[in-house]
């Protein structure tokens, strides 16, 4: 199956249809931020405006939709500059890990002996540690900021990728088309290139479509434990966490603070639903093929 | 023949509903099977030979199969009208079947002895130690050395050659009157072939049962059969013996075939081979499905899907030019002649 | 005919390790291919037959250096193979070329036929510009008998037989002087084998290439071979012109293989020689000659001293001991 016959069948299938279409509604909004949203000032539009000083938060108005939560920024403002946040951070560690994976994956199967050995052990080692933990711990040593954020959960990001790349090419490595390529005197790089990578990639696809939901969602956690973004910054794990005071509402109004939650709760998982159901349907579409 | 048929297979037509299309993979065979004798059905892949075999079975996974006409006529009872309880009690007790690939029919949890003991359990009226018995003796028969200790193995602890023979120990072992062996020695290597060959034949005669073997081997059909049912694309196109068939084929196809494999007892220089390749089953070519490859194909063959007739005595083929492959043996024979 | 040697294995062994326990210690050695030696001459066909499991494709792509050998020498054309570094080995490698048994798997599927057939092209810079490489594909193409409507197509589009064409192409494009074929009818309808076999014997013809032809199927040996090699769980057992060992087998393996082949006529009667029990494991071959546990002539001196793989005239070589007491 080819990419073009790939494509035709995920615009076929329902729910990746779906799936798309929420991806494609997010990346309209995080286009046009600036329009959807004019940033106060500029040259920081990250920062999210506060309409105040008051700590309460302040439910949905004419002149802030989605309400202000803690300390007055606005909600709506906060969501929509946060979804250029979610692309970021999600594009940028994906692809840095799953690059990272594919190299230590392909090299470690394609090479095996000594070369394997290593890399596995190392790999190993980093998957011995419980991610978040290691994540939380790395971001605290090089210091606050989303940057640095990426970088801990692309140092702790790229283990699946690699495992799942190993036993790939482990597999296809055996083939007698890699096999004839071999006896042609293809050079390992044209190997690698165009026989190895060309009938695993597909899988690690799906693996990563999976993943930038997920990554998000730990970036939020981080951001949402106060090791994340700076204080103000649009980020929807930030907009939760300053939710976290009013979550139970007051006595006897327990809901009364529910736009501080359910907005930046929904763009969360909306994001994050919309790439498992692609990676979904995606799998699905290969599966027959996997099994043939 | 005066001799009573063992089953009687009346045009027989079985499809396959799939999303691409209707796989027509037997479609509308006869044939039938006298006690004790072996019957051969010998076609390439995907011809409809084990689906003709399954059918006789009832063994059809519907969907997306289904028998769509014909009489399998066992027993004075017409099996494509039985029921699966009816069906079970015959399956392994009348009618058995081997398969080509003794592993996977094999099941790996559980051990040799196990397997053959559930199909005399299920069949006979015997306790558990007569059964453990009768397995121990029919490996004997098969031929497994210290079948004591084999009864309690398990399938990956037996070589190919040995699985085979434990499954043709379970077919056995309720003295079945007719044995489908679908290409029973294909997974084989020739020296373990020849023993297994030779154990069916021996068994055959011990046992007093009818086969009907399965094989692409035109040397084992040969070899092991008294009559042979040849297939191509769904249709039985030529029915005959054995000897027959091999002095005279009068088929193109069966004709081809045998000028198009080596043949270890008489060296060619060339092999003439059968151009072309077998049609695809979805998108079967009008008129003879063998149009497309036949040497003596005209419009008519390419228009009208011959009917298998009785051309000589005992001898049927589906073929509307029968005197043109005549006519290219005479000369064939006068060339040879000349040289 | 002038017998010129274009490969010459002397002693050639390929042991696999056998791996066990939680630090994959070496256990045992697979002997697959135990100290074989032969020599194929410039433009015959020297064909490979023994039982699944003997070590046929193990030779075939040590031969090739696709696996690393254990011990022993290949020469090819005057060159040393073993010797031979990385880069030498990928020069080398446009004169021998491989056709494998699976149709199926031995092709990309993820490249289309030209692309296949042109990449050793690439590889090896045989063409000057994009012009003259499409050329060349499609000349080759012709040359296996597939039309060059065909060049953008995938390989599951295409039929058992076709996809061994494609197969046949790819090595044929570096022009190469050897080609093993591990099987390369094995996997392919009977009434599609003829096409191969007709195939490879006009190409050997057209570009004097020369065959090691690797089959279980000694009908198919016995027709496009010059020569013929018998193995048996890793060794030679026999190796002579292929008509003296069709008609004249010396050895018990040999006559037993041949006398089990079921004949494509009902009334051939075969004195069959039944072997008895299964091929050993390759692990832990039997002492002596290997073939003594399962050799309806065995003696004494079979199960305790190796037979001398030995010329017993005119290239028709055999190990066995029955023969030497002759
Ligand atoms: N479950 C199924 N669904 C769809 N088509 C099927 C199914 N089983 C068999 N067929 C089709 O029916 C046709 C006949 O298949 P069958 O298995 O009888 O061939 P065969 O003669 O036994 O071949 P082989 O020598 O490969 O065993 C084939 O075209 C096959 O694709
Ligand atoms: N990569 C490997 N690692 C370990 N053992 C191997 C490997 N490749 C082959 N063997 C073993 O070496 C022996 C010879 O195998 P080989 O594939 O050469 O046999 P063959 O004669 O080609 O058989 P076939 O007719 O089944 O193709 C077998 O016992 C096999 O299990
Ligand atoms: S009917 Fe026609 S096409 Fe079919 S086999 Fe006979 S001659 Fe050939
Ligand atoms: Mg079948
Ligand atoms: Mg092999």
């Amino acid at each position: 199956m080819e990419w073009q016959e790939v494509l035709i069948n995920l615009l076929r299938n329902k729910i990746s249809l779906l799936g798309i279409f929420i991806i494609l509604f997010f990346v309209i909004i995080a286009v046009f931020a600036p329009w959807i949203a004019p940033p106060a000032s500029p040259r920081d539009p990250y920062m999210i405006p506060r309409a105040g000083w008051s700590p309460q938060p302040k439910p949905p108005n004419e002149e802030h939709i989605f309400g202000t939560s803690e300390n007055q920024y606005d909600i709506f403002y906060g969501i929509i500059w946060g979804t250029r946040t979610a692309f970021r951070v999600g594009l940028i560690v994906v692809g840095i890990s799953t690059f990272i994976g594919i190299t230590i994956g392909t090299i470690s199967a394609f090479y095996g002996g000594m070369v394997d050995e290593v890399m596995m052990r190392v790999t190993d080692i980093f998957l011995s540690m419980p991610f978040l933990v290691a994540a939380i711990v790395l971001t605290t040593i090089l210091g606050k900021g989303l940057d640095n954020v990426m970088i801990a959960l692309v140092t702790f990001g790229w283990m699946s990728t690699a495992r799942l790349m190993r036993s790939q090419v482990l597999e296809i490595k055996t083939e007698e088309f890699v096999e004839a390529a071999e006896a042609l005197g293809a050079s390992d790089m044209r190997i690698i290139m165009r026989h190895v990578l060309l009938n695993t990639i597909f899988p690690v696809v799906i693996n990563a479509s999976m993943r930038m939901g997920s990554i998000v969602i730990t970036a939020s956690s981080l951001s949402f434990l106060g090791v994340g973004a700076p204080t103000g910054y649009a980020d929807w794990g930030q907009m939760i966490s300053f939710s976290r005071n009013w979550i139970l509402g007051t006595q006897g109004n327990a809901l009364q603070f529910w736009y501080t939650v359910v907005f930046p709760g929904v763009a969360i998982t909306l994001f994050c639903l919309s790439w498992n159901l692609v990676g979904d349907a995606f799998r699905d579409i290969l599966d027959p093929k996997l099994q043939n | 023949m005066s001799k009573e048929k063992l089953i009687d297979v009346k045009n027989l037509a079985t499809y396959f509903h799939t999303e691409e299309g209707t796989v027509k993979a037997v479609d509308g065979v006869s044939f039938e099977i006298y006690p004790g004798e072996t019957l051969g059905v010998v076609g390439e892949s995907g011809c409809g030979k084990s689906v003709t075999s399954l059918s006789i079975m009832r063994l059809i996974e519907s969907p997306p199969g289904k028998i769509e006409t014909g009489e399998i006529i066992f027993d004075n009872k017409d099996l494509t009208k039985s029921t699966q309880k009816e069906m079970r009690k015959i399956r392994g007790n009348d009618i058995s079947m081997i398969f080509q690939e003794p592993m996977t029919s094999l099941n790996p949890v559980y051990t040799v002895g196990d397997q053959i003991m559930e199909a005399i359990l299920i069949h006979k009226d015997v306790n558990k130690k007569q059964a453990r018995q009768e397995s121990i003796d029919m490996l004997t028969k098969v031929g497994i050395p210290l079948p004591e200790q084999r009864v309690d193995e398990y399938p990956h602890q037996l070589s190919g050659g040995m699985r085979q023979r434990v499954m043709i120990a379970m077919a056995l072992s309720c003295d079945p009157q007719l044995l489908i062996a679908d290409e029973p020695t294909t997974a084989l290597d020739v020296t373990i072939q020849a023993q297994i060959l030779e154990l069916m034949n021996g068994l055959k005669d011990q046992f007093g049962m009818a086969i009907m073997m399965i094989t692409h081997d035109l040397g084992v059909i040969a070899e092991v059969s008294d009559r042979v049912a040849v297939m191509y694309a769904g249709k039985i196109v030529e029915y005959t013996d054995v000897e027959t068939l091999y002095a005279n084929p009068k088929h193109p196809y069966t004709w081809g075939l045998m000028h198009s494999i080596p043949h270890i007892e008489k060296d060619v220089d060339r092999l003439q081979a059968i151009p072309g390749s077998v049609p695809n089953p979805l998108d079967f070519p009008q008129g003879c499905k063998y149009n497309t490859r036949c040497p003596f194909a005209t419009d008519k063959c390419r228009e009208v899907e011959p009917e298998i007739e009785e051309i000589e005595e005992s001898h049927q083929v589906a073929c509307w030019h029968v005197d043109k492959l005549e006519e290219a043996k005479a000369k064939e024979k006068k060339e040879k002649e000349k040289e | 005919m002038t017998e010129e040697r274009l490969l010459e294995i002397k002693n050639l062994k390929k042991y696999f390790p056998v791996k066990a326990g939680v630090f994959r210690r070496t256990v045992a050695h697979v002997k697959a291919v135990d100290d074989i030696s032969f020599h194929i001459n410039k433009g015959e066909t020297l064909g490979l037959v023994g039982e699944s499991g003997c070590g046929k494709s193990t030779a075939g792509r040590t031969i090739l250096r696709l696996l690393e050998a254990t011990e022993g020498e290949i020469t090819f054309e005057g060159h040393n193979l073993l010797e031979l570094d990385k880069r030498e080995l990928r020069e080398m490698r446009k004169e021998m070329q491989i056709i494998f048994q699976d149709p199926y798997a031995s092709l990309n599927p993820r490249m289309t036929v030209a692309d296949i057939v042109g990449e050793p092209i690439d590889i090896h810079g045989l063409a000057a510009n994009k012009k003259e490489r499409n050329e060349r594909v499609t000349e080759i193409l012709d040359t296996v008998g597939l039309g060059t409507e065909y060049m953008k197509r995938y390989p599951h589009e295409f039929s058992g037989g076709q996809r061994q064409r494609i197969g046949v192409a790819r090595a044929l494009a570096v022009d190469p002087s050897l080609i093993i074929a591990d099987e390369p009818v094995s996997a392919l309808d009977v009434s599609i084998q003829a096409q191969v076999i007709n195939l490879l014997q006009d190409l050997q013809k057209d570009f004097s290439l020369t065959y090691l032809f690797i089959a279980h199927d000694l009908s198919v040996v016995k027709h496009i071979s010059d020569r013929v090699a018998v193995m048996y769980l890793g060794k030679l057992v026999e190796v002579a012109d292929k008509q003296k060992l069709f008609d004249d087998p010396k050895h018990p393996y040999t006559q037993s293989l041949l006398s089990a082949i079921p004949v494509a006529d009902p009334t051939y009667k075969s004195d069959r020689i039944i072997l008895e029990g299964d091929v050993p494991s390759p692990v832990n071959p039997p002492s002596g000659c290997r073939f003594h546990p399962r050799c309806p002539y065995a003696m004494e001196i079979c199960s305790e001293v190796e037979p001398e793989y030995k010329d017993y005239g005119e290239g028709h070589y055999a190990a066995c001991h029955l023969l030497e007491q002759e």
